[in-house]
């Protein structure tokens, strides 16, 4: 007798799980059906738990009714099955998984077989999600989308999709297409190619097919062959650069690069080396690509790249030229100094001074040998710059100054303000070397002839960059220019942080407390502010002096479509006592204050909720006769305000804060005024501060107004 | 007036005949040399032309008076900008011809995120020096490939987490190298939520904007308001939520401090909860736990977490010996009191100050030294915040290889380090 191969119990029992799994299926059909409503659902917990549940309890099934619920033309429910959708796929592409893997690429693959009327967006999707896990067996179908000129944005997905899978396949079916494409598709394909594993067979194909196309596809083909290493792109290159780019040099960057990719695959070294130094050295190439030329010779370390760099030093960019002295100055090589020396007679002067200036950064003894040559030679440029570099006493600076002062007191208005601004050149740079006064000096003098605004704004900031504290006098008859008075305060910061940082701490915190105070540039109260709050001093009263409204009463949270008429359209006194329905509850103002400089209120901090919500903040001013004045508002995101009942400002702005962002000319009534503000906010940060000015920015008297 | 801008010292004195005719024979290029002490470096004092890239929100702020061309895709930002800077500067809708002006130093992109890296490369292949926002990068691979450039094209980037450039940062950072807190051994974060959104139905582009532009490198969507400006933060294609946004400030202040800005953890769980009703695609919780080895230490991203000294976001270190709080992580950085005064010990970490975020870009960019937060820094923060969002959408831990940059045994997961670019659109 054939022995059963279970015991009875567990044989009845499999039995029964077969029997029910089988008088499962026309339910588990009805239970797609019931998913698929619920994601259809009005409510969003339902249509949740669809999402959540249907990867678990259905799968792959569900996935081209999904697909077409993301084509159609219920939002909510087209966001359910997205993502419903990436639930199932990302379950079933998990590693070791390959039975389901493949029941959802056979589903993928069976919706984008259906005739192309199904919207862009669900295809889009099916093509994005395939990409993940799709294979070799999908090429066929992709090559068809690809094909498929009539859906231009299905066809750019399906060429991702298939630079995803990648492979033989893939590169062979894109390759076939390209003759057939349109020619911005053409180049998306050949980026593709360019992505994926070299597939040299293909090469005169691309060859013969780039030479009948026009030049941007055939640019594109040089890129790919480059990426691929082929070296007849680099015949396909020079010949496309000799017939083309006189006509067209916007294309000669895309050749010239795609050239260095082919020259840094060639195998043989020596080769290599030898191409790659004649593109480094080719002056049309652009910067950039010689440049890497440069790395590629660095990689390969050839032995003579010392002698190929001394080359390069007079180089007519700077770029390379800089590059090739700073290797140079860098490098370790013990036989340098005496190369450098045997090669400086074979140049013209701008080489021989730029290998002085390498000798000279390497503090290579060689250099004094040369000194001497040159001074014996008597050629009068090359021995200014050697004595310049040797650092003997009459220094680059010293006889550029007292001509640049010549020329800016003396020249046209033209000569005057190149003069200026290389003298606060000059002094910036000798700051950096000297701590004497002879950099505030210079300044002083440019300062006292500046022959216009900016020169004059450019060295009160160098004034504060020398850091010298002879520099305060010169900058504190700037603080309250109007033209000038942001840079002098700037520079007047700085000048009080380099006495604080020194010994002079009492000094430096009375000019921040000077600014803090009374400056009437906001970026500057808050840049005193913040540094006199490092420092531990209090500065509540700073945020008085600087107009700050400290006091405010706040009421909200409103939903956006939902504030009281009567505070938007306020005809009467607003009634502090007044309850208001907010939300559904009865709520009053509430007081807030604040000590800090600037005084700025969280409203995020506050309220709840906080996503497309309104608040209102309201205050009481008592100013002692009419005033004209400054309402300057920052907020986070749009403010509205009203004074006395008129509607003076409304910025439906979506920004972060900023003090003084909105600034609002506005005429105070004697006796109580009522200030109101309506302070918007779609989301995240959400916060408001205002603050008082005279009509010149300087600070309203303390006597004149104050809060009520 | 080019010429104010550009000419240097000795050409002037040579064209207004201040020099010596033999000194003016040896022509411009040795006198730079002279100037700069190593040739072919920006003069110390030569001001920095600079170009914009993406003028709303955040680019705004950046815009200085040396602007000679901004660049936005929607005209109304644009013109606002030119505006803003004194209406001087050319006015680009897209950035490649922006690129092609020689006369522009340095560019500043900020740009929605999933442009950042694209724009970012092709501007260091064009030579010039490069401010992008954070996060860094869209993806690991493109991520890379920026670092990549600006190493071979040395080019001075810095990435716009500027928490690094605040005193706060900078003294809880020294803080914790010094070993105030001994061993750290768990970093512990806090955020608000993401936002849910509303039902915005589609809508064509309004005729200022030109949304194929805008999507650019991303996959096709139709246009919709609280898709574009300012809200595509809150979607996965285009922004990622909070752990992107400002996680890249949160992660920068604590590699820093944790002396990581090369390494990178090797394993990530994520949980969340997706919004639960709405157009955002970004989770509105979220908790990834990433496990660092050699130091051993675990960063927790919590969404919202429990907040602390009432700020919005911001870590806390926890050491064998003490804790230390730091507030926010972005340009409003706070620490607590013990971090701002305690004395560096002999012998300890002192690490540099920055003058500020821009002012130490801009100073790179004259001394072609690196920058406080330098692309390898920015890559490894916005990997971080992209491997918590992948492994959040594929619901599975990821283990992760930092040296390779890459998932160890999950094809899916490591696909989606990658994301290919829509035609025309190039990495590199």
């Amino acid at each position: 007798m054939k022995r059963f191969p279970f015991p009875p119990p567990i044989g009845l029992l499999l039995i029964a799980v077969c029997f029910v799994m089988t008088s499962l299926q026309p339910a588990h059909a009805a239970r797609i059906d019931d998913f698929l409503g619920m994601v259809q659902s009005q409510d969003p917990e339902v249509r949740n738990q669809a999402r959540d549940q249907i990867a678990l309890q259905v799968g792959a099934e569900a996935i081209v009714p999904l697909l077409d619920l993301v084509g159609g033309d219920q939002p909510a429910a087209r966001r359910c099955a997205d993502e419903a959708i990436e639930k199932i796929v990302h379950n079933a592409f998990r590693p070791g998984n390959a039975e389901q893997r493949q029941t959802v690429v056979d589903a993928l693959a069976a919706y984008l077989e259906q005739p192309p009327i199904r919207p862009d967006i669900a295809r889009l999707k099916a093509l994005r999600m395939l990409g993940l896990g799709g294979n070799a067996d999908q090429i066929p179908l992709l090559a068809g989308l690809l094909a498929d000129a009539e859906h231009p944005v299905i066809q750019d997905a399906a060429r991702r999709c298939m630079e995803r899978i990648g492979g033989p396949e893939a590169v062979r079916a894109m390759a076939q297409a390209l003759q057939q494409l349109e020619e911005p598709m053409k180049i998306g394909v050949l980026q593709s190619l360019g992505s994926l594993t070299p597939y040299p067979e293909l090469g005169d194909e691309l060859y013969d097919f780039a030479m009948a196309e026009s030049l941007p596809v055939r640019i594109e083909t040089c890129e790919t062959m480059a990426q691929w290493g082929d070296k007849r792109a680099l015949r396909l290159i020079g010949d496309t650069r000799y017939r083309l780019v006189r006509d067209h040099p916007e294309i000669a960057d895309a050749l010239d690069a795609a050239n260095l990719r082919i020259l840094q695959n060639i195998d043989d070294p020596r080769n290599r080396t030898a191409l790659v130094f004649r593109l480094v050295r080719t002056p049309y190439v652009g910067d950039h690509i010689r440049l890497s030329g440069l790395d590629t010779l660095i990689e390969i370390a050839p032995a003579n790249f010392s002698s190929m760099l001394i080359v390069l030093l007079d180089d007519s960019s700077p770029v390379i030229s800089g590059f090739a002295a700073d290797y140079l100055i860098n490098t370790q090589d013990p036989n340098l100094n005496q190369t450098l020396v045997d090669l400086f007679d074979t140049g013209e002067n701008p080489r021989k001074a730029a290998i002085l200036n390498v000798l000279v950064a390497r503090e290579a003894p060689e250099f004094n040998a040369l000194l001497e040559k040159v001074v014996e030679e008597e050629d009068a440029p090359l021995y200014t710059i050697a004595v310049d570099l040797a650092d003997l006493p009459h220094t680059r600076e010293a006889l550029d100054v007292p001509r640049l002062e010549l020329a800016m007191r003396n020249g046209d208005e033209q000569v005057q303000a190149l003069a200026a601004d290389m003298l606060i050149d000059i002094a910036e740079e000798l700051a950096t070397r000297v701590e004497n006064n002879q950099p505030v000096w210079i300044l002083r003098n440019v300062l006292r002839f500046a022959p216009n605004l900016e020169t004059r704004a450019r060295a009160l900031e160098a004034v504060g960059t020398v850091g010298h504290p002879e520099g305060i006098e010169l900058v504190e008859p700037f603080l309250s220019d109007p033209d000038t008075g942001r840079q002098a305060s700037s520079a007047y910061i700085q000048l009080a942080r380099g006495l604080i940082e020194g010994d002079d701490r009492e000094e430096g915190v009375e000019m921040l407390s000077f600014l803090a105070a009374g400056s009437t540039y906001a970026e500057i109260v808050e840049q005193a502010a913040a540094t006199l709050q490092q420092l531990g001093v209090d500065t509540s009263e700073f945020a008085v002096q600087a107009g700050f409204i400290t006091r405010w009463w706040v009421l909200g949270p409103f939903a956006a479509s939902d504030t009281p008429e009567i505070l938007d359209f306020p005809e009467g006194p607003i009634q502090i006592e007044e309850l208001y329905q907010v939300a559904g509850r009865p709520r009053r103002w509430q007081p807030i204050s604040s000590t800090l400089l600037p005084a700025v209120f969280n409203l995020a901090a506050r309220f709840t909720p906080k996503e497309n919500v309104a608040a209102y903040a309201f205050c009481n001013l008592e100013f002692a006769e009419p005033t004209e004045a400054i309402l300057k508002l920052g907020s986070d995101d749009g403010v509205l305000a009203w004074l006395n009942g008129t509607l003076v400002h409304n910025n439906p702005a979506s920004r972060s804060l900023q003090v003084d962002q909105d600034q609002v000319p506005v005429q105070f009534k004697q006796g109580t005024n009522q200030l109101l503000l309506k302070i918007t906010q779609g989301g995240v940060d959400w916060a408001f501060c205002a603050r008082l000015t005279a009509s010149d920015g300087s600070p309203l008297p303390a006597e004149l107004w104050k809060v009520e | 007036m080019d010429r104010f801008k550009r000419t240097t010292r000795r050409q002037f004195l040579t064209s207004t005949g201040f020099l010596t005719a033999g000194f003016a024979a040896l022509g411009p290029q040795i006198l730079t040399n002279n100037v700069l002490g190593a040739p072919g470096r920006l003069p110390p004092s030569e001001r920095i032309i600079t170009g914009h890239i993406g003028v709303g929100g955040m680019g705004t702020g950046h815009l200085r008076k040396e602007a000679a061309a901004i660049c936005d895709v929607d005209e109304n930002h644009l013109n606002a900008a030119i505006q803003r800077v004194g209406g001087h500067a050319q006015g680009y809708k897209d950035y490649r011809k922006l690129l092609e002006r020689k006369d522009i130093d340095a560019v500043i992109i900020a740009t929605p995120d999933h442009w950042h890296a694209i724009m970012a490369i092709d501007a260091i292949q064009a030579g010039k020096d490069v401010y992008v926002e954070k996060p860094l990068s869209k993806t690991v691979h493109e991520g890379r490939v920026l670092v990549e450039m600006a190493e071979r094209y040395k080019r001075v980037v810095q990435v716009g987490s500027q928490g690094r450039s605040t005193p706060a940062a900078h003294r809880a950072a020294e803080f914790i190298r010094n070993g105030y807190c001994g061993k750290v051994h768990t970093v512990e974060t806090w955020h608000t939520p993401n936002p849910v959104g509303d039902w915005t139905p589609d809508c064509p582009p309004p005729p200022e904007l030109d949304w194929d532009l805008w999507i650019g490198p991303a996959e096709w969507v139709p246009y919709n308001p609280k898709r574009c400006h300012f809200n595509f933060r809150w979607f996965m294609d285009f922004g990622g939520g909070n752990i992107r946004d400002r996680g890249a400030h949160v992660m920068s202040v604590i590699l820093w401090a944790m002396d990581q800005d090369d390494a990178g953890p090797v394993r990530i769980t994520a949980e969340g909860t997706p919004p639960p009703d709405g157009m955002f695609d970004c989770p509105t919780d979220m908790r990834v736990v990433y496990e660092f080895k050699n130091p051993d230490w675990t960063l927790v991203w919590n969404q919202p977490g429990e907040p602390k000294l009432d700020a919005g976001f911001g870590m806390e270190f926890i050491g064998d010996k003490d804790r230390l709080i730091v507030t926010g992580g972005d340009g409003g950085c706070g620490t607590e009191e013990k971090a701002m005064n305690a004395p560096i010990p002999a012998g300890g970490v002192e690490l540099y100050k920055s003058p500020g975020h821009k002012e130490d870009w801009f100073n790179c960019i004259r001394s072609r030294e690196r920058t406080i937060m330098h692309p390898e820094a920015g890559q490894r923060v916005a990997t971080l915040c992209i491997l918590g969002n992948i492994a959040y959408r594929i619901g599975r831990p990821i283990q992760w290889d930092a040296v390779r940059e890459s998932v160890i045994g999950d094809p899916e997961a490591e696909l989606l380090l990658n994301r290919p670019p829509r035609a025309p659109w190039r990495i590199g």
